[in-house]
């Protein structure tokens, strides 16, 4: 068996339908509340390095940390599918990303991950309370040459589709 | 209802929250708005802005929390009266019970509609003319 292979396998042992689905839950209720965005949510599935990536330009990343294990949680938007569902949630229309615009994938990500953590308390997974940040240019890229298996969990807008992207720590 | 032509105190470090919440004021009938980015520069805020009647604050901010924020506003007699709404996440729900002590008079958890916001105002305002 493939070293490959048996990550993927510590991964989706690590990260069961127990702990996805608060997730999943949390991020239609965030959008569907917080931005007026109806959305339906993917099949989740596992990325590799060398899979083609969909095209991310901006991400809010929280560090998931809690007794079973260590990783990281991301939003990761395409500028099109960011700036209309900022527009829904501040009223206002942006052609491009820039700084006054960024900290909204913080902020979105962080609301998600409230809600999850507390459902995920009542599943056993205690998470550590963590501070978002948000990635774009060279800080993005450096995250996708991670060679961890990545869940990916897909969710389709009118705009078009945005991912949350968890990788957990495989040595923890 | 409040009188909406009162000022309003947005307090977050999220710029997209503060403008979050103005929308949604904006929506209920509330026209005029100060803001702040931590506890320690809304009391500023608040001291330069005497038409201030409402309060809404977040509580996880750098350099001084919504809760030292409202603790410093109830301690001052000329604030005791003024209305304080804290804007919380909900895994932070657990800590309404501390802000309650001192002195809060109404939460909102996050993700919220507009109608949702109003809904806490209108509690907020009759609990207050009680």
């Amino acid at each position: 068996m493939g070293a490959e292979k048996l990550d993927e396998e510590k991964v989706a042992t690590k990260l069961d339908g127990d702990f996805l689905n608060p997730f999943i839950s949390a991020t239609k209720n965030v959008l569907q509340t917080q931005a007026n965005t109806d959305l339906s949510a993917g099949k989740p599935y596992i990325k590799r390095l060398g899979d083609v990536d969909a095209l991310t330009e901006i991400a809010g990343v929280i560090s998931l940390t809690c007794e079973q294990f260590k990783g990281s949680i991301a939003v990761c938007f395409n500028s099109e599918v960011f700036l209309n569902i900022y527009e829904n949630m501040v009223g206002e229309k942006h052609e491009e990303i820039t700084e006054d615009v960024q900290d909204a994938a913080g902020e979105i990500l962080n609301i998600i991950f409230g809600q999850a953590k507390t459902v995920l308390k009542g599943k056993n997974y205690v998470l550590e309370r963590a501070i978002p940040t948000v990635l774009v240019g060279e800080k993005l890229r450096i995250r996708y040459k991670s060679k961890i298996p990545t869940i990916v969990i897909p969710f389709e807008t009118k705009t078009g589709t945005f991912h949350i992207e968890i990788i957990v720590d495989l040595d923890n | 209802m409040f009188d909406f032509n009162t000022t309003v105190l947005v307090v977050d470090d999220m710029t997209t929250m503060r403008k979050i919440v103005q929308k949604a004021l904006k929506e209920i009938g509330f026209s005029n708005f100060v803001e702040a980015a931590d506890g320690q520069k809304a009391w500023e805020v608040l001291n330069e802005t005497s038409s201030v009647g409402l309060v809404i604050s977040d509580w996880n901010m750098p350099n001084a929390s919504g809760l030292d924020f409202l603790k410093r506003v109830r301690s001052d007699g000329r604030y005791k009266g003024l209305p304080f709404v804290l804007l919380t996440a909900e895994s932070e729900l657990e800590q309404v019970k501390e802000a309650v002590m001192a002195g809060v008079d109404n939460y909102i958890v996050k993700p919220f509609t507009p109608a949702m916001l109003e809904q806490k105002l209108e509690e907020t305002h009759k609990k207050k003319a009680a």
